[in-house]
C-alpha cells in the first residue's frame, strides 16, 4: 500500500459494495482516522486535495446544471416549463449570481411590444420611416417625386410595391396641365380626392397627394 | 391631413440583388426553408430581414444580433470567461440557424430549429391570430428572437461542457445510420447504448434534426439530475426527478469499480493524454490504470516497477499517477493532483451517494478549513 495514496482503494473498494452509504461512512470515518496518525500525514493532505478537486468539479456540475434548468424554465409556455420554474426558484433563492443570470436572461428573453414601423424606399433607397405610436392612425411622407416605390415593415417585409408617376405626384400633370390658379378657383384642387392604393391584408391604404414638385404619401395604418 | 415627418435618408438600403422572396412573410419563409430546403429562403431571412432587437433597440440581421449577444456580460459568464468558449458558441449557433447540410455532412440542421420556430409560432397564431399581415409579422419575429436567444445560451453550455470535458462523444448506431450524442464523461461507451435505448425511443437517424432531438433528451435529464440531486428538495420532487432520470445516481455507473470506470475513461479519451501517454495507445492506457488501482489495493505498490513496465519514465509516471503530489510553500489546498488522480476525482465527482456520504461526514467541511487555513498560512483569499 502507498501510504500516499492510502485513501485510494479504500475508496475505491467502497463504492463497490452494494450497501454504499453505510460503507462509505465507514470508510470516511476510517480515512479520518488514519490521517490522524504520523505516518499518514501527507497522505491525508493528498486526501483533501483530491476532495477539494471533487468539490470544484461537483460545483461545475452544479452550475452546469443550474443554467439548464434556466434555459428549461425559460422555453415558453408549457407544463415541463412551470414545473422547471417552480425548482428553479428554490435553488436560485439561495444563488444571487445565478439569481441575476436568470434576471439578465430572462430580460433578453422578453418579447417586447414594439410600435408598427413602416419604411418607404424609392428605387430600392429608404426615404422616409413613419412609426404608429396609435392605430389606427395616419402618418404621411412628402416630398414623393415618379419612380418605383416600395413599403416595407422594419422587419424588412415588403408589404406593397409599385410605380408613382407624375400624373399622380404633380399638380400640372394631375390636372391636365390647367392653370393652377384656375383650378383652384375652380374647387378642384381641394374637392377632388386622392388616389388610394388598398393593401387590405396588411391593414394598409395609402393615399397620393400631388404638389407643386413632389407629392405626399399618407399611409394609414388600421387594425 | 395628418402630421408630416420629415423625409428621412439615415439607414438607407440600397439592393441590387433580386429578391424573389422580399414579399414573403416570415412564417412562409420559415415554411419553405423547411419543407423545400430552399437556400434563397434562407439567404433573404438572413441578409434582409432585420427581424431582431438588440439592446438599444435597432432592428438587426441575425448575425448582427448574436454579434452583439456574444459581447454581452452574461455570456462571458456562461462561458467561463473563456473566449475560446464564446468563439465556439458564437459560431454553434450561426451553424444552427445557417447549415442545410448536404448529404453526408455532420454539423446542425436549421431545418431542425427554423421547424420548431415555425410549429410554435402557427400554435400561438392558433391561439391568439393576429389582426393582419404587420402583426403577424411583428410577433413571429418576437418569437424567432427568443428561439435564437435560447439557443446562443443553449450553445454557451454546451460549449463550456465540452471545453470541461464534461461530455464524451457517443456515436450511436441505429438502423444502419448513426447519430453523435453528447453524454457525461462518466458514462462509459458500453452503458451509453444501453441508457439511450431506454430513455431515447423512436429513433430516426435519417429524420432532420433527429440529433438535436436526441441530445435535447439528454440535457434535460442531465439537469434534472444535477439540479435536482444536489439539493434538498422534498421527497416527492426527489421521487418525480427519479422518475425521468435513469443517468443512474452511482449504483449503475460504478458496479464495475472505480477502476474499470476511470480505465475506461481514460483509454477513451487517449487525445486528451499527454504524448507519453498516448503513445502507450487505448488498450495499454487501460491496462496501466487497472494495474496501479490493484497495486494500490495490494501490500507493495511500486511506482518505478509499473513504469518500467509500460516503458514510462519516472517523471511521465509520476505526472500520471505519482503519489508524492508536489505542494507550492508546503501548505495543503495547492498541491498539483495527477492526472489519473484527478481524472478519478472527476468520476467520483458524479457520484450522487458520494456526495452526499461525505457532506454527512463532514468531509466538506474538513476540506475547506483546510483550504481555508493554507490560504491563511499563505495570506491569499479564495
Amino acid at each position: 500500500m502507498s501510504l500516499e495514496l492510502f485513501f485510494i482503494p479504500i475508496l475505491a473498494e467502497a463504492l463497490k459494495g452494494p450497501d454504499m452509504q453505510q460503507v462509505l461512512e465507514t470508510a470516511f470515518a476510517t480515512i479520518d482516522q488514519l490521517g490522524h496518525e504520523d505516518q499518514y500525514q501527507e497522505g491525508y493532505r493528498n486526501f483533501q486535495a483530491f476532495m477539494a478537486e471533487v468539490d470544484a468539479r461537483r460545483n461545475i456540475l452544479r452550475e452546469q446544471g443550474l443554467r439548464m434548468a434556466i434555459l428549461m424554465s425559460t422555453g415558453g409556455a408549457s407544463a415541463e416549463t412551470e414545473e422547471w420554474k417552480t425548482i428553479m426558484d428554490s435553488h436560485l433563492r439561495r444563488s444571487p449570481r445565478l439569481e441575476a443570470e436568470y434576471d439578465a436572461l430572462r430580460e433578453a428573453m422578453r418579447i417586447c411590444v414594439r410600435a408598427p414601423v413602416l419604411q418607404l424606399l424609392r428605387e430600392g433607397r429608404q426615404i422616409g420611416e413613419v412609426t404608429f405610436e396609435t392605430v389606427p392612425g395616419r402618418r404621411a411622407i412628402d416630398g414623393i417625386r415618379p419612380g418605383r416605390y416600395s413599403l416595407r415593415t422594419d422587419t424588412g417585409l415588403i408589404i406593397w410595391e409599385g410605380e408613382l408617376t407624375s400624373k399622380d405626384l404633380i399638380w400640372t400633370d394631375a390636372f391636365g396641365g390647367r392653370d393652377l390658379a384656375l383650378a383652384a378657383e375652380a374647387g378642384e384642387i381641394q374637392h377632388r380626392p386622392p388616389s388610394a392604393i388598398h393593401v387590405p391584408e396588411a391593414g394598409v391604404i395609402l393615399r397620393i397627394f400631388p404638389g407643386l414638385e413632389g407629392g405626399s404619401l399618407e399611409i394609414e395604418l388600421n387594425r | 391631413m395628418p402630421p408630416h415627418i420629415g423625409n428621412s435618408t439615415g439607414g438607407c438600403r440600397v439592393s441590387s440583388v433580386p429578391r424573389p422572396y422580399a414579399a414573403t412573410p416570415l412564417t412562409q419563409l420559415v415554411a419553405d426553408i423547411v419543407q423545400r430546403s430552399d437556400r434563397q429562403a434562407l439567404q433573404e431571412l438572413h441578409d434582409h430581414r432585420p427581424l431582431f432587437r438588440g439592446v438599444a433597440g435597432v432592428p438587426m440581421l441575425m448575425g448582427d444580433f448574436l454579434l452583439e449577444l456574444r459581447e454581452r456580460d452574461i455570456t462571458f459568464r456562461w462561458c467561463g470567461r473563456d473566449p475560446v468558449t464564446v468563439d465556439h458558441a458564437y459560431d454553434l449557433t450561426l451553424a444552427k440557424f445557417l447549415n442545410l447540410p448536404a448529404d453526408g455532412i455532420d454539423g446542425p440542421d436549421c431545418r431542425h430549429y427554423y421547424g420548431a420556430f415555425y410549429e410554435h409560432a402557427v400554435a400561438r397564431f392558433r391561439q391568439f391570430a393576429p389582426p393582419d399581415l404587420i402583426t403577424a409579422e411583428t410577433r413571429a419575429a418576437g418569437l424567432l428572437q427568443q428561439l435564437v436567444t435560447r439557443h446562443f445560451y443553449l450553445s454557451c453550455l454546451e460549449s463550456r461542457r465540452r471545453a470541461l470535458k464534461l461530455v464524451r462523444r457517443y456515436r450511436w448506431r441505429v438502423n444502419g445510420a448513426a447519430l453523435v450524442v453528447w453524454l457525461p464523461v462518466e458514462m462509459t461507451g458500453k452503458r451509453c447504448r444501453n441508457w439511450l435505448e431506454a430513455n431515447v425511443t423512436d429513433v430516426d437517424p435519417t429524420r432532420p434534426g433527429e440529433q438535436d432531438r436526441v441530445q435535447s433528451i439528454v440535457d434535460r435529464l442531465l439537469a434534472r439530475r444535477r439540479v435536482l440531486s444536489l439539493d434538498r428538495l422534498s421527497q416527492s420532487e426527489l421521487r418525480s426527478a427519479a422518475q425521468g432520470d435513469r443517468l443512474g445516481s452511482g449504483d449503475d455507473i460504478f458496479a464495475r469499480g472505480l477502476a474499470a470506470v476511470v480505465a475506461d475513461e481514460k483509454a477513451e479519451n487517449l487525445a486528451d493524454q499527454r504524448p507519453s501517454i498516448r503513445a502507450l495507445g487505448g488498450p495499454a492506457v487501460k491496462r496501466l490504470v487497472e494495474t496501479v488501482f490493484e497495486s494500490l489495493a495490494g501490500d507493495g505498490y511500486r511506482a518505478d516497477r509499473i513504469a518500467g513496465t509500460f516503458g514510462l519514465s519516472k517523471p511521465s509516471f509520476s505526472r500520471f499517477a505519482g503519489c508524492r503530489w508536489t505542494r507550492h510553500s508546503g501548505a495543503s489546498g495547492k498541491e498539483d493532483i495527477p492526472d489519473l488522480w484527478k481524472n478519478t476525482a472527476h468520476v467520483v465527482a458524479s457520484h450522487e451517494d458520494f456526495a452526499a456520504v461525505a457532506q454527512r461526514a463532514g468531509v466538506w467541511d474538513q476540506v475547506r478549513r483546510a483550504l481555508g487555513a493554507a490560504d491563511r498560512q499563505e495570506g491569499g483569499i479564495r
